[in-house]
């Protein structure tokens, strides 16, 4: 083990104070300008600076990333999760405050940015985000308020890196797996080609 | 070419200085994944110090290049006197939170003047690498000191505590700015102008400091004074030295 | 990689609930329809949630302790890259699942401290020791290899915040056991004494990857809150055979002996013979395999195998180091308690 994981552990009797867990957040992540934002996973901050920066180096570097948005999951109102395909229905209007939406395509699958509504309040902006984006396939629409929905771009701040990252990806590793397993049946037919041989002939 | 060569050219030294420091800094800091103060941080630190075992690799294969070695032998294969990392990038931090981002922040603010110095060099394949590494060394400066700010002024504990950090590595901060080779004049290569990177370097940590509520007086060592960058190395960098070849180093031939 | 697979038969389960609204949620999870937040589910559903989100929560958290052991002395640049980000992933599943279990009702801090000081449980396969560099690339190529065809079952699971993240998580273990498996296949193909290692390392994390799965199924397991709320879709010793259809051949085209070991105090190797129960009915492509000691695995389970203390110890470290920390980011933040 490490050296310095080896020393000896010391601990008082009890355990320090407990701290309360921080703000909790929703993150989502676009792989190319002008794809949606898809949701990519959580973290916990305490704050909205904190909450990009872990954004970042957590789920800005699990694959290709030019962007990413975060909210505080209380922030998020969600419609109910339907049993069916939500159907459009008859609401619209401009007034009010932006709304950034989301959909849900499926149970168990993943919200992404499908636009944006204008709405007084919260349950208008599901209403006219219904109206606006619900069609053959979602089952529930989310709606945050555009100014709690933060933000962070390639062009502030690099997000994927420059540098060569395929050391942490699957297909980093296929083609030298694929070869070796070939050298290593091959050596392996080879050898027993060879006992049968010497079976055979002495 | 062999690893003489590599050793006796100047630019190469500079390089090398600045391949070992991150090299060393991101393998002290990656024995922190799975151990870091808060889940999130744990993994941002980790994600900073693959940034820097990267840079190490990004510049050891210009190295590669030029001197026909392979990116290991240059990484783990050097005897430790060929080292041109400075002290502060291993001494012990006994995973004490402070220490490790006293020492990250010093490293980092070193490193991106000498990377910004580099990419203004003339040899188009080694500045095309550095401004690569531009970019990431400015996702880590941002971070580190932002955390140094967040922790100074947080609370009296953890001002505290960072406080009694930076002191601990003050005394090692100077000989960053050792120059890796006796010959360097202080027109020579990118990084060797000693005063005047050390002047541009309070510049930028001072503000930082200064926000963070933290107080330290750096000081350039005597120029007589030698230490890592000329191979002179501290016991606690053999000790790693040692850890971090130990698999590697049961055989010379093996692939890994 | 992942502890999922809760080796642990849940405590008494009592379900007091309407019977209509009962019947009406196991007829959904029949149908096949998944449970989101905000739909009303038995508590005795969440509870069980719970636990078995926060126990694969903690097993990705201790899991991060072995493989993290090795981080300082990977031999060569790639494979230190490829060993930090592969405990740094374990890292960012326990965060995931830490949050999934939040929103289930407790809070990080609780499930942290619950782990450290033995309340909870995290899986057996991280008490056991890795003396060599050989021992990551089994645990990369077997652990996750197991965790992974475990995972795939709970991706089909029924409560959608768990299913997306481990949707999430199998992407990302892909390249654990793609990497693992390129360890091993350059052990095997370098010089004898990496050979040799690698048979060592193979002899202690065979039965482990066996006993990864929990031990025999319950008759009737089928029937029981678990598999029926499909929390666990796939019975134990059917991954179990799965595994072992998979890996025995790989093994042995790798030139690796498949064993029958016993083990010292240490998790050691005291002596290891050819396994004489293996072999494959050619008709069904089944393997035969002789059981891991369920004794062993017992023993390990009540805190008394070879890491135990160590790796609670090492977790307990970090939590307490790491509290200043905490407590100066969560200085004057707006806290929120978890949402039930």
């Amino acid at each position: 083990m490490s050296k310095i994981r080896e020393q000896a552990l010391t601990f008082g009797e009890e355990l320090p104070p407990p701290t309360p867990d921080t703000m909790h957040w929703v993150v989502y992540t676009c792989k190319k300008p002008g794809a949606p934002f898809k949701w990519a996973g959580y973290v916990d901050a305490p704050d909205e600076a904190l909450a990009l920066q872990y954004a970042r180096e957590h789920y800005g570097l699990d694959e290709a990333c030019v962007g990413l948005i975060t909210h505080r999951h209380e922030d998020a109102i969600d419609s109910e999760y339907a049993l069916k395909n939500l159907e459009p229905i008859d609401a619209s209007g401009t007034d009010g405050d932006e709304w950034t939406v989301l959909t849900l395509n499926r149970r168990g699958g993943n919200h992404q940015t499908a636009g944006v509504v204008h709405a007084p309040n919260a349950n208008t902006a599901l209403a006219r985000a219904q109206a606006s984006f619900a069609g053959s396939k979602v089952c529930s629409i989310r709606v945050v308020k555009s100014s709690q929905v933060l933000e962070t771009n390639e062009e502030e701040l690099l997000i994927w890196r420059h540098h060569d990252m395929s050391y942490k990806l699957a297909r980093g590793y296929s083609k030298q797996v694929r070869s070796k397993w070939t050298r290593i049946r091959d050596e392996q037919t080879y050898e027993d080609y060879r006992q049968e041989d010497i079976a055979d002939h002495f | 070419m062999t690893m003489q060569d590599m050793l006796n050219d100047l630019l190469a030294n500079v390089v090398l200085m600045h391949t070992d420091d991150k090299l060393m800094l991101g393998h002290m800091q990656s024995d922190w994944t799975g151990l870091a103060p808060i889940l999130e941080e744990d993994i941002a630190a980790s994600a900073m110090s693959q940034d820097d075992l990267s840079h190490a690799m990004i510049l050891m294969e210009w190295l590669s290049e030029k001197y026909g070695l392979d990116v290991d032998s240059i990484g783990f294969r050097r005897r430790a006197e060929d080292y041109r990392c400075c002290d502060l990038a291993t001494v012990p931090d006994n995973f004490d939170w402070s220490v490790s981002l006293v020492r990250r922040w010093l490293l980092a603010t070193f490193s991106s003047i000498g990377i910004d110095r580099l990419a203004t060099t003339d040899d188009a394949s080694l500045s095309a690498r550095c401004r690569r590494i531009q970019d990431e060394q400015a996702i880590q400066l941002k971070y580190l000191s932002a955390w140094m700010v967040r922790l100074g002024s947080g609370t009296d504990e953890s001002r505290e505590r960072m406080q009694t950090a930076l002191e601990l590595l003050t005394p090692e901060a100077g000989m960053m700015f050792e120059p890796p080779d006796a010959t360097l004049s202080d027109k020579d290569a990118c990084c060797s102008d000693r005063d005047d990177v050390f002047q541009q370097w309070i510049e930028i940590v001072s503000p930082t400091l200064r926000d963070a509520g933290l107080t330290t007086t750096f000081e350039l060592p005597d120029r007589q004074a030698t230490g890592g960058r000329r191979g002179i190395h501290a016991a606690h960098f053999i000790e790693q030295l040692e850890e971090m070849t130990e698999v590697i180093g049961t055989d010379a031939d093996a692939s890994w | 990689m992942s502890g999922a697979a809760n080796p642990v038969a849940p405590a008494e389960i009592t379900i007091d609930e309407d019977p209509d609204r009962l019947a009406e949620f196991e007829q959904r999870i029949a149908d096949g329809v998944l449970i989101e937040p905000g739909d009303w589910m038995p508590e005795a559903y969440r509870l069980l949630q719970l636990r078995m989100a926060e126990h694969h929560a903690n097993s990705e958290i201790v899991g991060a302790l072995p493989e993290g052991e090795w981080i300082t002395r990977a031999p060569g640049m790639l494979r230190k890259l490829a060993l930090t980000a592969k405990v740094q992933d374990e890292v960012g599943h326990g965060q995931m699942l830490y949050r999934v279990s939040q929103e289930l009702g407790k809070s990080r801090d609780d499930m942290l401290r619950d782990l450290v000081t033995g309340k909870t449980k995290y899986h057996n396969c991280f008490n056991y020791p890795c003396p060599t560099w050989a021992d990551i690339a089994m645990v990369q190529w077997l652990i996750d290899g197991a965790a992974i065809m475990n995972q795939k079952t709970l991706a089909d699971g029924a409560y959608g915040p768990y299913v997306r993240t481990m949707n999430r998580i199998n992407m990302e273990e892909a390249f654990h056991f793609k990497s693992g498996e390129d360890m091993v296949l350059t052990l095997m193909s370098g010089t004898k004494a990496q050979k040799a290692m690698t048979q060592e390392a193979f002899d202690r994390w065979w039965t482990i990857a066996l006993a990864f799965f929990g031990p025999h199924d319950k008759p009737g397991a089928e029937d029981m809150p678990a598999m029926r709320w499909r929390m666990k879709i796939e019975r134990n010793d059917s991954l179990r055979q799965r595994f072992v259809n998979r890996f025995a051949p790989a093994a042995i085209d790798l030139g690796l002996v498949i064993n029958v070991v016993t083990k010292n105090e240490q998790g050691l190797v005291t002596s290891a013979t050819p396994d004489e129960q293996l072999g494959v009915d050619e008709s069904t492509g089944q393997w035969s395999f002789t059981e891991p000691d369920w004794d062993e695995f017992w023993k390990v389970i009540r805190g008394h195998g070879p890491c135990n203390a160590q790796r609670l110890a090492l977790r307990r470290f970090s939590y307490e180091q790491g509290a200043w920390v905490r407590r100066a980011i969560a200085h004057g933040a707006v806290v929120t308690p978890p949402a039930a």
